[in-house]
């Protein structure tokens, strides 16, 4: 059955942290390992291992979350790897490039940024439910109006998108499987027979989607819904813990990027 | 009391109207079900009493309040929870919890009012122990309860339901309709349309409808029992039913208000016993052909 | 951009094409070189049929998505870290390429297939413009370099997909009531 997210339910400090706490601290680390070279890194790397241990993430779990960014990642290691000029690290050139000091360097440290900033993003998931992260996000952006929409709109979309992705998901395999059970083939013919194997796939999609939104119009209605601001079910409030944790955060980095 | 007044309804600039001058009463405590072939206008019908829908003319009535008044608008709904038939497309929280919350923070109630809600509308239907889990692993009829606990933490006075069981297996529609009775008895006035006669026969009033009016109106042992008009219209009447209303015709002295296998049962038993009695006091050829 | 307050209809079409975005992510379609997913395909749609305002506000909610962990980026990928990584700058063009397709499909009454594809195109150079400049500098790469490995090999996909959108809107638009 289709997932929800990355999300680990647990009972540890990590876990018990206020929502917007670990959104300013994924901020604020992002901010860092953007920032600061090697050494840097090295310390942010310290320091995600150690929330990682005391969350008690399996590591197993951190890895699949890497696995999708491995071949951007690669591809970036190779480009520099092969393209900057410098020191040469083999004694003879590989074809028409030679493998160089700085381009090993600069790959490296490009590829562990990036690493660093999705292990980052994937603790945040790991610890915080959906729902919790969707008023996080909300309690954050009340003070604004984001493209028109007020924080409590954007965190009632994000709710109905969180609970449609899975329900068209599967409508979407369904009809894609009865597409093939049909022989549909979508890796050959022409351009006109192509358009039109994609299009029997995504009409029927798309006009149930219609059909559901007007359905959902009325009944959220009829539920007294309307745009704008409203009350929750649980509303986030921050304990001593969730303070020390901000401003130590707040603190490195501003001493990180003054320094 | 819901009252609608001359209510008249029409779609954009369609010639014939889809509701024609409806005047109903529905009483509080009342247990109604509207009947109709499909395309009578009863969907149309309920979405005017909790202003989805407003009229093309004349009037709806919710408690003294007009669903025309924007002011009203918002305790209108309160008022009257609405379910529908999708249990999908009603379902807007992304855990069970927080889709039962969404009426009460839509009323901006504060978050222990709501939680207090929430807790004892989820104990009501049943799905305590489902609170957290996210709606998209519940059954069908299980979707089709949360819509109801989403609309009982609302406190409501009336629930409107268009046909709320005709996606569900029947055993899960024996749940739903047991817990209609039970909200019923707490007082709750329920209002529902139905395709289904077994259904229609569990209210005390039934409403059928046909292109647009009310044609029958009455408690469902009148209204069932009139085999011919309900054909004429297109509805099957409960089977059991109509093999009541043929062993009368065939000169049984057998009723026809009957809508449970249990009271045909009751009823054909009854039956036999006397024909037997009267058979012992005059022997004769005919009785074998009874017993 | 709009300050006029949102409607409840704008609000569930944008979340479902949002949603619609997300799970076009997950099908893909075999082709010659390298597989394709209907994801841009529904971000086309967005932009068409929603229209530049609330199309743009669907890919918003659907960047935000794969912020909060949804695997729902290119190839499975999610969180913050993407949207900050070197090919964070596609996440921004879909937001601001919907935008600039569907205000220009808005200019014109009934669009034909030539103006909804013209959009549609102009819409992809800005998501390509601003995915390639967030390449080139987040991954130290030249504009030329930036271009060849993150414009190119997407060109033939997206060519069909902006085909097929077009086709699909003008039979798509008279069912959605905005």
């Amino acid at each position: 059955m289709y997932k929800l997210g990355q999300y680990l339910p647990g009972v540890s400090p990590v876990h018990k942290r206020d929502a917007r706490v670990k959104i300013i601290a994924v901020v604020a680390v992002s901010v860092i390992t953007l920032h600061t070279k090697a050494v840097g890194l090295a310390l942010v790397a310290v320091a995600m291992a150690s929330v990682i241990w005391i969350a008690r993430i399996p590591l197993v779990y951190v890895l699949r979350a890497l696995k999708p960014v491995m071949p951007l990642s690669a591809l970036l290691l190779l480009l520099h790897l092969l393209f900057t000029r410098g020191t040469p690290l083999l004694p003879f050139p590989v074809g028409l490039v030679s493998v160089t000091r700085e381009g090993l360097y600069l790959g490296l440290l490009l590829v562990g940024k990036f690493l660093l900033l999705v292990i980052a993003a994937s603790v945040l998931t790991m610890t915080t439910s959906p729902s919790e992260l969707t008023m996080g996000i909300e309690r954050l952006l009340r003070p604004f109006r984001f493209m028109g929409v007020s924080s409590h709109e954007l965190a009632m979309m994000l709710s109905l998108t969180l609970r449609f992705v899975p329900i068209l998901l599967e409508e979407a395999t369904t009809i894609k499987e009865a597409q093939l059970a049909r022989g549909a083939v979508f890796n050959s013919g022409g351009l006109r027979r192509r358009i039109q194997t994609i299009s029997c796939l995504v009409m029927p999609l798309s006009t149930s989607v219609f059909r559901r939104c007007e359905e959902l119009i009325n009944a959220m209605e009829a539920r007294g819904y309307q745009p704008g601001p409203r009350t929750y079910l649980q509303e986030l409030t921050l304990s001593w813990g969730d303070y020390l944790v901000l401003i130590t955060v707040l603190l490195v980095t501003a001493v990180i990027i003054w320094l | 009391m819901i009252r609608t007044e001359a209510l008249v309804y029409r779609y954009g600039r369609e010639q014939s109207p889809v509701l024609n001058a409806i005047n109903l009463c529905i009483e509080e405590g009342e247990y109604v079900a509207i009947i109709g072939p499909n395309g009578c206008g009863k969907t149309t019908l309920i979405r005017h009493f909790n202003a989805l829908l407003l009229p093309t003319a004349g009037e709806v009535w919710i408690d003294g309040l007009n669903t025309r008044d924007f002011r009203s608008v918002g305790e209108i709904r309160r008022r009257v929870g609405m379910i529908f038939q999708n249990p999908d497309n009603q379902i807007v929280g992304m855990t069970v919890e927080e889709d039962t919350a969404f009426g009460p923070g839509n009323l901006g109630l504060p978050s222990t009012e709501i939680r207090q809600r929430v807790d004892e509308a989820l104990a009501t239907v049943g799905l305590k122990e489902y609170a957290t889990r996210p709606p998209h692993h519940l059954s069908g009829g299980q979707k089709q309860l949360l819509a109801l606990a989403g609309v009982l933490a609302m406190h409501p006075k009336y629930i409107v339901l268009d046909e709320p069981t005709s996606s569900l297996d029947p055993i899960t529609r024996e749940h739903v309709l047991l817990m209609l009775k039970q909200l019923h008895r707490k007082g709750i006035t329920i209002i529902q349309v139905t395709h289904n006669m077994e259904e229609a026969a569990i209210a005390d009033r039934l409403i059928v409808m046909n292109q647009g009016t009310v044609v029958a109106d009455g408690p469902p042992s009148r209204v069932l029992s009139n085999i011919n008009q309900l054909k004429l219209l297109g509805l099957a009447p409960p089977r059991i039913t109509e093999l009541m209303y043929y062993l009368q015709r065939m000169g049984e002295d057998v009723r026809t208000d009957i809508f449970t296998v249990t009271d045909a049962v009751t009823e054909i038993t009854t039956l036999t016993n006397r024909l037997r009695q009267q058979a012992v006091v005059r022997p004769g050829g005919e009785v074998c052909r009874y017993v | 951009m709009k300050s006029a307050k949102i409607s409840l209809r704008g609000m569930v079409y944008a979340s479902m094409f949002a949603a619609l975005t997300a799970v076009g992510a997950y099908i893909t379609i075999p082709l010659q070189l390298v597989p394709i997913t209907l994801q841009t395909l529904f971000t086309n749609l967005a932009g068409a049929l929603l229209g530049g305002y609330l199309g743009a506000l669907s890919q918003l909610v659907y960047v935000l998505l794969g912020i909060m962990g949804l695997p729902v980026f290119a190839g499975g990928k999610a969180g913050l870290g993407v949207l900050l990584g070197p090919t964070g700058g596609y996440l921004v063009g879909f937001i601001a390429g919907t935008y600039f397709m569907g205000k220009m499909i808005e200019r014109r009454e009934q669009a034909g297939f030539g103006w909804i594809v013209l959009a549609l195109g102009v819409g992809h150079v800005v998501i390509y413009g601003l995915g390639a400049l967030q390449l080139s500098v987040v991954a130290h790469l030249s504009a030329a370099k930036a271009l060849a490995v993150g414009v190119l090999p997407f060109l033939p996909g997206d060519i069909l997909k902006i085909l097929v959108a077009a086709f699909l809107t003008l039979k798509l638009r008279e069912l959605i009531k905005l």
